[in-house]
């Protein structure tokens, strides 16, 4: 299972500097922290209009750790 | 299958042509990226400017290739053992490509999610990683195991009933709140029925449909 390289193939696929995509995971025992750095300009783009991409995001993630018997949490930081 | 050059140029505009002329397409069929930009002239008349891009032919073939790839890619880091097909794929008068992806898997309902959750999130991202790369106008749609039909028949068998009761009580029934495609599927099932009429309310998230009696008899219909 790969929680941080779907979330980083995803953010990279969406921006407009990929390079700029930073991401690091904090594993819990049951929980694992996303955390999500992205561009200033790039912020909008990964959040979405009403935060609906944030949310598909979201679903994905949580559909992939159901999966592990898992809870991720991604926290998207400028 | 996708043709894909790359040009140098003076200019976009005149890389773009060089490439429309080469792939013997118009530029408005094209998709590109700038790959280099580099101006050596001092004075900016352009004389030493060379623009190089990567073009590529805007057909339904090279958006259904795009758009499988990147689903097949989310569900591969998910780990779900699971194939992604191209059903369909189009170009409609509106000028808009659209493409069919469907998801085979294993059948446990973990790539639909509640209501179709995880399947709208695949749908959703898919969309929007695939327009970005084709500059717009691509809708891609995402199924597995037949949940989009079978959906719009369930909705539209408990839109039949609560108009039924909505009818036979003579007041607005309220469903709980649906996205904009369940919505739609609501108002057109009860779209004929001269004997109650439908609208939304509510924002966002919470957005729903009411089933609202006619206020007047049957056989005018609203107004």
């Amino acid at each position: 299972m790969a929680m941080k390289e779907l979330v980083e193939y995803i953010a990279k696929a969406l921006v407009d500097n990929p390079d700029a995509v930073r991401v690091s995971e904090i594993e819990g025992e049951k929980t694992s922290v996303i955390e999500l750095v992205v561009a200033k300009e790039d912020l909008g783009k990964v959040i979405g209009k009403q935060g609906r991409t944030a949310r598909a995001i979201r679903t994905i993630l949580s559909a992939a750790s159901t999966k592990i018997n898992k809870h991720s949490v991604l926290e998207i930081i400028e | 299958m996708t043709d894909v050059i790359e040009k140098e140029g003076k200019s976009v505009e005149n890389a773009l042509e060089k490439a429309s002329n080469e792939l013997g397409v118009a530029k408005e069929d094209l998709v590109y990226e700038v790959l280099e930009e580099t101006d050596r002239s001092f004075i900016g008349i352009g004389m030493g400017k060379k623009v190089k891009i990567r073009a590529m032919v805007k057909t339904p073939e090279a958006v259904a290739d795009t758009a499988k790839k990147a689903l097949s890619t989310i569900l591969e880091y998910m780990g779900v053992d699971a194939v992604v097909e191209v059903k369909d794929k189009m170009l409609t008068e509106d000028d808009v490509i659209h493409v069919y992806l469907e998801i085979i898997g294993d059948g446990s309902g973990l790539l639909i999610g509640k209501h179709g959750a995880t399947l709208d999130a695949f749908q959703h991202l898919v969309n929007k990683i695939t327009n970005r790369k084709f500059s717009g106008n691509c809708n891609i749609h995402v199924d597995t195991e037949n949940y989009r039909k079978k959906r719009e028949e369930n909705l539209t068998q408990l839109a039949m009933r609560l108009s039924e009761k909505a009818k036979k009580t003579r007041k607005p029934v309220s469903l709980v709140p649906l996205s904009a495609k369940d919505r739609k599927t609501v108002h057109m099932a009860l779209k004929e029925d001269k004997e109650i009429q439908t609208k939304s309310t509510g924002n966002g998230l919470l957005k729903r449909v009411v089933i609202i009696p006619s206020k007047h008899a049957t056989q005018d219909g609203p107004n």
